[in-house]
This record gives structure tokens, C-alpha cells and sequence, in this order.
């Protein structure tokens, strides 16, 4: 089934996705569609989020209790779903912003400075 | 589940957001330039796939754990795959739990649930009288209907009692039908007609009996069976109004029941109305007759008991002389079998339940061993943010669908159990057996396999599931797999030691029903049945009249037998000893002796033996003389006593030369001097006791209806048909019915024995194979895990043969272990076998012993082969690989 590596991917993305958007609310409640965007832009582009994971990632969190989420009015007037972190949102971010850092850094340790493998 | 629920969005709510977010797109593609409808297609274009993103969003808010049971069900189906071998065999130990628990319960079902199938059957009681004197020679057969009642008091009770709707008594009656074939004894009742109205039984064709046909003369009509209907009046649809000779005498076939209709049990094929003479009514001191009532609407068991009470203390002041101490039983017809056949079923029901618990094991332990080989990928996923319990549902998802396969296949392994369990009973044991012929797979049963799948299951994945919960994830992964060895270790062989004591169990517990089985097999050689041939005889009393023409003509048909080339000698007995049927018994007085009261008498068994009866048994005479030709009709009365009742009469002193008489002291019969003393004969395989025989000489006291046993020198089967000739010469409308061997006789009755000793043995070795490979599975495991210690044991000197003793050593620890565990209450199975199968086995330190034995040895067995693989392995190349 094409669905299973649909699936594959959004578990990839799964755990860094979370984190990303549970940082971009730590900004204020946004809605999905600038969520995608400031991940975009704050990523200068290298991040392009996939909206058919970022609803499913944004109803898990919800779901989780790590974000809440209520319609409101856009900056042009528009209705929109706007999302906000909990307080339960803002602790898992802290955790896993740590986790991720010893992650990276151990990585990078293994990897070795910038440019020594070129 | 609910928290998620609660929250659950609305799909119009989630369209309504992706419509708010191609608006916000389109907007801000607006204000970088674009046009309108570029747009918005541009902003559809970046969003994907609307409707996936929608069913995406369907399946992670509505059906979550659906979603999530997917995944579930495909990972556990991917990992069955992997390993076809292991899944079969997992799959098939609990087909084989699952299946044999399925079939046992299917006759539970049909044997104790619902054994017939008439309207509000727990509203049927049956009633029966009891007297102190009673219970001392009384045997539960399947076939007795409790104590019967007297007619004098079953007249009072239907006339005064208001507990039940109404009562209806019978009283057996054996017919031979005479026409067209060979001439046939049938098993019949005289029964009250009202109780076909009580029972809400139908005729199928025709009508049953009227209330007026109880009376003198208006009597000779029956109902008949489907199978006789079909057997011997060829299913004719006109057969209501014909005549059959029944006993010598027309009868009128009123209707034909259906072919369901069982009661009660034991091959009833005739229904006649019961009249009762005015001398039958007045009798009180007979107890002649089994009563069935229904209770009113509205009335409990109890109350019904209370008030069977009352009148019996009433019938006690009014009749002190045979009333005395006499009470009233009320047992509901559908457990009035319980008392034979609950203790099998718990007997069955257990060992099926232990098979099914070490099958579990076994599969949980697989699991565990699975689940942990993968340990490290649990952790990760653990790490990653799965929770324990996610992990534990997997496994639990995993021993689902192994149980679900189990099963499927279960329901083949039950079928193919019933059938195998009822065709080796033969007909005539399982006709006394309400509900027998009903035994099938039906819903209720279907239902107890689909709990008991679900139920294994649970116990499946439990055990691997609480293990891999024990795991310290974060020492998993430090140590490399390594770090949890002791609790896993621990875990899996306390699941090994529980799998060998249950199979301990089970196994002594069959090899008790073995050897139980075997001795009385030898009990019976006692009489030495081999090369004896038997056949039951009824003479018609309208052509012998009783007494003298009817023994007259046994002798000359015995001396008839006995003059067939090849027979040895010829006798007749009025019961066969080691059949299942019912022997006539009554109380015995002895001359001299004065008792209180008449129900103070001691009882014994009536046999009623041809001059050569013991000789042709090979029945030891234990003092004075066997019954012989001398004993004829006009010689004085004589018996001879079976060595308990000469016992029992009299302690200390001598029976020979004592004067006994059937009956009070003053019944009409004469007294007889005591000849002689033999040795006890086994009358029925559940009699914890010998019985009290009375022989009396088969000329002075005819039977009409007796049983004729030929000892023969050659095959016993082959000389029917000139036995058969030369009976015909003296009688050609004499049925030879029931000719058997008296081996067959005895292996018949004990049909139920020998199932019971195979089925257990089956099962016991079903649990030991499972529990060889569950100790196999931990060994070859442990040797694994442990390749890195021996190779450095190895490498520091430690010889091949330490190595070896190290492995196996633990496996007859866990052996030893599970046989401490499991003596005990094998043990208790032992005295509950015992209890339940009327003393007839009896726990035996011996078989205790050598089953023990038996299990160290298959520990050994399956730990050999991991024990010299690890003295085979190489230190150097262990240690390198590290």
C-alpha cells in the first residue's frame, strides 16, 4: 500500500516535527499555516513542512495535551485555528530541546569537527 | 481512551481549518503578487493532497487505537512470519489446549447443562425415598433414579402435597416383541400417563397415553420410540391403532415419540400406562417405583423439600413400622446424573485447563525469548517515547493472534475430540447417559473456545509482558543486551518450573487412573472372564409359568449348551457380575437372630446360579460346598454366601450351617441352610466395598429372566451360532439377546475407565512434550546469553565436561525444583481422584516416584543438546567476537 511509506516518513519526521512546532508556539498561539510558514523561514528554507503531516503532528500534540487549540480571527481578518502551548507543552519542550542538544552533540562528537572527513 | 474521545473533533471543524489555511496561503501569496486564481491554485498546490490530509486526520483523531492496532496487527503478523517453525508450534500447542478444553466443556454442556431438552427443565424434580437401612448396599449407577418411592406413599404425596404441578411415577417393565424377524427384549416403563403432560413431551405421531388408561383393562396400549417405530413397524406413517404383541399380549400403538425424546434414560423404546392394583396401593413397604414431578409455578426446590418434610414426619406417626426414619429426596432431574458425571468433568475439565496453562507458558515464554532478542529495539522505541505499555500491547497483540490461530484449528481438534470421545463409549454404557447423543459443538460451546482463546491470550501475553515491563530500558542499552539476564532469567524459569509441576500433576494423576484401571482388570480376572460367553435370556410367563416349568427348562437347556462340541460348561446366574445393569437386592434374615425393626435387616445382593455357575467363573470356594445338581426343587433349601457377607453376618463365627431367608423373618419364603462360602465377586468397577451375595440355587429360586454364561475351549465368538441352534431346538421363539464375551462384558462396563485412563494419559503426554521443549527453549536460550562466560571459563581452564555439567546441572535444578513444587499437590489430585472415583485408585508414592523420575529425565533429556553445544564451543573465537 502507498500509504505505508507515507507513513514511514511521518514517523521520520515525527519527533523533530513535534519539537519544531511546539518551539515556534513558545512565540505565541499561531495557526497551521503560520506554524509552516515560520518553520520555513526560521529554517531559511531548508525545512519545508509537509502539511499533510503537520495537521496529524498538530491533532497529536493536541491530543497529548501539549498544546491547545481554539478558532480565532488572523492578523487579515481571516477565521482561523489558532494553537497555544500548555503548560504540560512548554515541560516536554524543554525536555526534549535537551535531549536533542546531548543528541546532536554526541553525534557531532562522533562525526568529528566540521570539515575534517572533506 | 475516554480523555481522547471527549476530544474528538468534528470533520467539519477539521475542513473548515484547512479551508481557514488556503485562504491564509492564497492571502499571502496575494500580497507577494500574484494573481487570484493563481493563487489559491498555488496554495492547494503547497497544501498536498487535501483529501489525504483528511483521512490522515480521520484516522489520528476519530479511531486512534484502531490505527494503532493496525500497526499492532502488522508488526505481530511480521513477526510471526519470521519465524514459520516456532509460530506452528506455538500455534499448535494451543490448538491443542484450546481444543481439548473446548471438547471436555462440550460435554459438560451436553451431560450437566442440558442433558434433556424439555421447557424449564430445572423445574423437574425427581423424588425418591430414603431409609437409614438403604445406604448401606446402594451403589450410584447412571442408570439408578435415585431411590424409588412406594406406591402406597407416591399416592399420598400426589394426593396431599401442593408443591408441584403434578407428579407421575414409573416402574420398568422388559417386553419381547414376537413378529416378523427375530424375536427382541425391549427396555420399557410402565409409567403414569400424566407424565408426558409434566415432562411437555409430545407425541410425533399419534397421540401419548390418557389419564383412563391406567385402569385395569383398558391398558394394553403403548407409545413407542422413534427407533423402534423405524427398527421393527418400518416407519409406517399409518402404524397409530396397530397391534403389537407385546409379552404374549396384543397391544395398541397409540403414537410415536420423537426421536430426541430420552427419558427416561437407559434405551426406553416402550411406553405403557402404569395401573396399580389395590394391593400395589396399599404398599408401603416395597420401594417399587421412580417418581419425576414438576414444581407449581412459583415454587421453589426448597419449598418444595420443606414440604416433602412435613409429610414425611406425617407418613412416620402414621406408619411407625415401615415409615420409621424414612425420608423424602428431591433432586432437579438435570443434576440428578451429577453425581457421576461431575467428578469426571472436574477431573477432565482440570487436566484440559493444565495442558491449556503449560501451552501458555510455553507461548509466553517464546514470546518473552522473542520480545527480548528484540530488546534492543525495544529500548530504542522505549527511548524514543513508546511507553511500556505500548510495548506490552504489542506482545499482547502478538499472543492474540496466536490464540485466534490456535483457535481456528481448536475448533478441528474439538470436533474430531467429541467424535473420538463418543464412539469410544459403547452405545449400551452411553444410553443410560442423559444427553449423550446431544454432545456437539454448538453457540454455548463456541462461546466457552472464543472466552477460553481470549483468556489465553491475556495469560500468553501477560507473562512475557510483565517480564519485558521488569526491564531496565536504560540498562538494556548500556549493557549491550546484557543487563537484564538475571531478571529475565528468573522470570523464564519460574515459567519453566510451573510448566513441569503441572505436567507432574497431570501425569501422576493419569498414571493413578492407569494402574487404577489395571487392577480392576485383575479384579475381574478373578473370576477369569476370558473364554466365557454370555447372553441374556428372558422366559415369557405366558408359556413358563414361574417356579418349577421355568427352572426346569433352564437345567435342560443348560445340560443342552453343555452338550455343543466345544463347550466346557454352561450355567446361568440371574445377574452378570462386572455388567453395569441392576442387580435384585433385599434384606436378609437370619434365624435366631431378632431385630428391631424391619429396615435394621441386612441387605444383600440376590443371585440366583445354576449348579455349574462357579466352576464355569473360576470362583474360588473359600469353605463347606458350592451350589450343585443336588440342589433341586425338591431337595431342601440351600445358599451359599459371598466371604464380606459371611463377614459381615458373622464376625468371629461361622456361616456355615447358619439358617438365612430372603426377606423379614416372617415372609412366607423358607429358611435355608448355608452350604457354603466364596470368594467376592466384583459386581460394579465404583463399588468401594465388596458386596453382600446371597446365591441361591437357580432350581429352587427360577428367574425368568437370567443371564447364560458358557466357558468354551476355543474362540468364545465363533460358537454363537450353534448355541443360538440349540437353544431354537428346545424354543425357536426364545430371544438370545446382548451375546457377548464376558471380556467384552467387563471392558463395556469399564468403557468409561479406560477413556478416562487414555484421555488423561493423552493429555499428560501432551504436557510433558510441552514442558521437554519448554526446558529445551530456556537451555538453548540460557547457552546463548551465556556464550561469553563460557568462553572465558572455557579459556581459563575449565574442561568440556564442567561446561556440560554446568548446563545440565541447571536443568535438573529446575527439574528438581518444579518436582518440589508439584509432589505436593499432585498428591492432592491423587486424594481427590480417589474421592471422585469411588475409591477405585488410590495415590501411590510409587508412581509418584517413577514419574518423577520420568521428568528428571526429560530434563536431562532437553538439556543435552545446549550442554554439549556449549562444550563444543571454541574460547578463542567467543572472545573475539566480543
Amino acid at each position: 500500500m502507498s500509504t505505508r511509506t507515507e507513513k514511514e516518513r511521518t514517523t521520520l519526521l515525527q519527533g523533530t516535527l513535534d519539537l519544531l512546532i511546539l518551539r515556534t508556539l513558545l512565540f505565541g498561539p499561531q495557526h497551521g499555516q503560520g506554524i509552516a510558514r515560520a518553520i520555513q523561514q526560521q529554517s531559511e528554507d531548508v525545512l519545508l513542512v509537509d502539511h499533510g503531516s503537520l495537521y496529524p503532528a498538530l491533532q497529536r500534540l493536541e491530543t497529548q495535551g501539549w498544546i491547545a487549540a481554539r478558532w480565532g480571527t488572523s492578523a487579515n481578518n481571516r477565521k482561523a485555528r489558532f494553537y497555544a502551548l500548555t503548560k504540560a507543552g512548554r515541560k516536554q519542550l524543554m525536555a526534549e530541546t535537551g535531549q536533542w542538544r546531548r543528541l546532536v552533540a554526541a553525534i557531532a562528537r562522533i562525526l568529528g569537527p566540521e570539515g575534517a572527513d572533506g | 481512551m475516554m480523555m481522547r474521545w471527549r476530544r474528538k473533533r468534528t470533520q467539519g471543524d477539521f475542513d473548515a481549518e484547512i479551508e481557514s489555511h488556503l485562504q491564509l496561503e492564497a492571502d499571502r501569496l496575494r500580497a507577494e503578487g500574484a494573481g487570484e486564481e493563481e493563487a489559491r491554485a498555488a496554495a492547494r498546490r503547497a497544501f498536498g493532497n487535501v483529501t489525504a490530509v483528511e483521512e490522515r486526520f480521520y484516522e489520528a483523531a476519530r479511531v486512534l487505537w484502531v490505527d494503532r492496532l493496525g500497526q499492532d496487527l502488522r508488526s505481530a503478523a511480521r513477526t510471526l512470519r519470521r519465524g514459520p517453525a516456532v509460530t506452528a508450534a506455538a500455534v499448535l500447542s494451543l490448538a491443542l489446549g484450546i481444543g481439548a478444553n473446548t471438547a471436555i466443556f462440550s460435554f459438560v454442556n451436553a451431560l450437566m447443562l442440558r442433558p434433556y431438552s424439555f421447557p424449564d427443565l430445572d423445574a423437574l424434580i425427581t423424588v425418591s425415598e430414603l431409609h437409614p437401612q438403604q445406604g448401606k448396599q446402594a451403589t450410584v449407577r447412571p442408570s439408578d433414579p435415585g431411590h424409588p418411592m412406594a406406591p402406597a406413599d407416591f399416592l399420598d404425596v400426589r394426593r396431599e402435597s401442593r408443591s408441584f404441578e403434578g407428579l407421575a411415577a414409573l416402574r420398568p417393565r422388559d417386553y419381547t416383541l414376537v413378529g416378523e424377524g427375530e424375536p427382541e427384549r425391549l427396555a420399557g416403563r410402565l409409567v403414569s400417563p400424566e407424565l408426558f403432560g409434566l415432562l411437555r413431551a409430545d407425541a410425533a405421531l399419534g397421540r401419548t397415553l390418557l389419564p383412563d388408561e391406567a385402569d385395569a383393562g383398558r391398558d394394553a396400549v403403548v407409545v413407542v420410540s422413534h427407533g423402534l417405530w423405524q427398527r421393527r413397524l418400518g416407519g409406517a406413517p399409518d402404524v397409530v391403532g396397530r397391534p403389537l404383541v407385546l409379552n404374549g399380549r396384543p397391544h395398541t400403538v397409540v403414537g410415536v415419540m420423537p426421536p430426541g425424546f430420552n427419558y427416561p434414560p437407559g434405551g426406553v423404546e416402550v411406553w405403557a400406562p402404569l395401573w396399580l392394583s389395590e394391593e400395589d396401593k396399599a404398599a408401603r413397604a416395597v420401594l417399587s417405583l421412580a417418581v419425576i414431578g414438576r414444581l407449581a409455578r412459583g415454587v421453589t426446590l426448597e419449598q418444595a423439600r420443606d414440604d416433602l418434610a412435613t409429610m414425611a414426619a406425617r407418613l412416620e406417626q402414621a406408619h411407625p413400622r415401615t415409615n420409621t426414619g424414612r425420608t423424602f429426596k428431591a433432586v432437579r432431574l438435570r443434576e440428578q446424573q451429577a453425581g457421576i458425571t461431575a467428578p469426571f468433568a472436574a477431573l477432565f475439565q482440570g487436566a484440559a485447563l493444565f495442558v491449556l496453562l503449560i501451552a501458555c507458558a510455553n507461548v509466553g515464554g517464546l514470546l518473552l525469548a522473542r520480545g527480548l532478542s528484540r530488546q534492543r529495539e525495544m529500548a530504542l522505541r522505549a527511548a524514543l517515547g513508546a511507553s511500556r505499555w505500548r510495548i506490552a500491547r504489542q506482545l499482547l497483540t502478538e499472543s492474540l493472534m496466536l490464540s485466534l490461530l490456535g483457535l481456528l484449528l481448536a475448533l478441528g481438534v474439538a470436533a474430531a475430540g467429541v467424535e473420538a470421545i463418543r464412539s469410544s463409549v459403547p452405545a449400551d454404557i452411553t444410553k443410560w447417559v442423559a444427553g449423550w447423543r446431544d454432545i456437539r459443538l454448538d453457540e454455548s460451546v463456541l462461546g466457552f473456545a472464543v472466552a477460553v482463546a481470549l483468556a489465553t491470550a491475556l495469560a500468553t501475553g501477560l507473562s512475557p509482558a510483565l517480564g519485558a515491563a521488569r526491564l531496565a530500558l536504560t540498562d538494556v542499552l548500556r549493557e549491550g543486551g546484557r543487563g537484564a539476564s538475571a531478571v529475565r532469567h528468573r522470570w523464564r524459569s519460574m515459567i519453566v518450573v510451573s510448566q513441569m509441576a503441572l505436567a507432574l500433576v497431570l501425569l501422576v494423576g493419569s498414571g493413578l487412573m492407569v494402574r487404577g484401571f489395571g487392577r480392576m482388570m485383575e479384579r475381574y480376572e478373578g473370576f477369569d472372564p476370558a473364554g466365557v460367553l454370555s447372553f441374556r435370556m428372558r422366559l415369557p410367563e405366558s408359556r413358563y409359568a414361574p417356579g418349577r416349568p421355568m427352572g426346569d427348562f433352564y437345567a435342560r437347556m443348560l445340560e443342552g449348551l453343555a452338550a455343543v462340541p466345544g463347550v466346557e460348561s454352561a450355567a446361568a446366574v440371574g445377574h452378570l457380575p462386572g455388567d453395569m445393569g441392576p442387580v435384585p437386592a433385599g434384606a436378609v434374615s437370619i434365624r435366631g437372630r431378632t431385630t428391631p425393626g424391619d429396615l435394621d435387616l441386612p441387605v444383600a445382593d440376590y443371585q440366583s446360579v445354576s449348579p455349574d455357575y462357579f466352576r464355569a467363573l473360576r470362583v474360588r470356594l473359600v469353605a463347606g460346598r458350592a451350589l450343585g445338581a443336588q440342589d433341586g426343587p425338591d431337595a431342601p433349601p440351600a445358599a451359599v454366601v459371598s466371604e464380606s457377607m459371611a463377614r459381615r453376618l458373622w464376625p468371629g463365627g461361622t456361616a456355615l450351617g447358619q439358617q438365612v431367608k430372603q426377606g423379614r423373618p416372617d415372609d412366607p419364603g423358607p429358611w435355608r441352610e448355608v452350604v457354603g462360602v466364596v470368594e467376592d465377586v466384583t459386581q460394579y468397577w465404583f463399588d468401594r466395598e465388596p458386596r453382600s451375595t446371597l446365591y441361591l440355587p437357580h432350581r429352587q429360586v427360577p428367574r425368568a429372566a437370567s443371564f447364560v454364561l458358557v466357558r468354551v475351549a476355543g474362540e468364545a465368538a465363533a460358537l454363537a451360532p450353534a448355541l443360538r441352534a440349540a437353544v431354537a431346538a428346545l424354543d425357536p421363539a426364545l430371544p438370545l439377546d446382548e451375546v457377548r464375551t464376558l471380556r467384552q462384558v467387563v471392558n463395556d462396563a469399564m468403557a468409561i475407565l479406560r477413556l478416562s485412563a487414555n484421555l488423561l494419559l493423552l493429555l499428560g503426554g501432551v504436557a510433558l512434550l510441552l514442558s521437554a521443549v519448554g526446558i529445551y527453549g530456556i537451555m538453548a536460550h540460557d547457552v546463548v546469553q551465556r556464550t561469553q562466560e563460557i568462553g572465558v571459563r572455557l579459556a581459563l581452564g575449565a574442561t568440556a565436561g564442567e561446561v556440560r555439567r554446568l548446563v545440565l546441572g541447571r536443568a535438573l535444578g529446575l527439574a528438581a525444583l518444579a518436582l518440589l513444587v508439584g509432589a505436593p499437590a499432585a498428591l492432592a489430585l491423587g486424594r481427590l481422584m480417589a474421592s471422585a472415583l469411588f475409591g477405585v485408585v488410590r495415590p501411590e508414592a510409587s508412581s509418584l516416584a517413577a514419574v518423577s523420575g520420568g521428568l528428571l529425565a526429560t530434563a536431562l533429556l532437553a538439556g543435552l543438546v545446549p550442554a554439549l553445544r556449549a562444550a563444543a564451543l571454541d574460547p578463542v573465537a567467543v572472545l573475539r567476537n566480543e
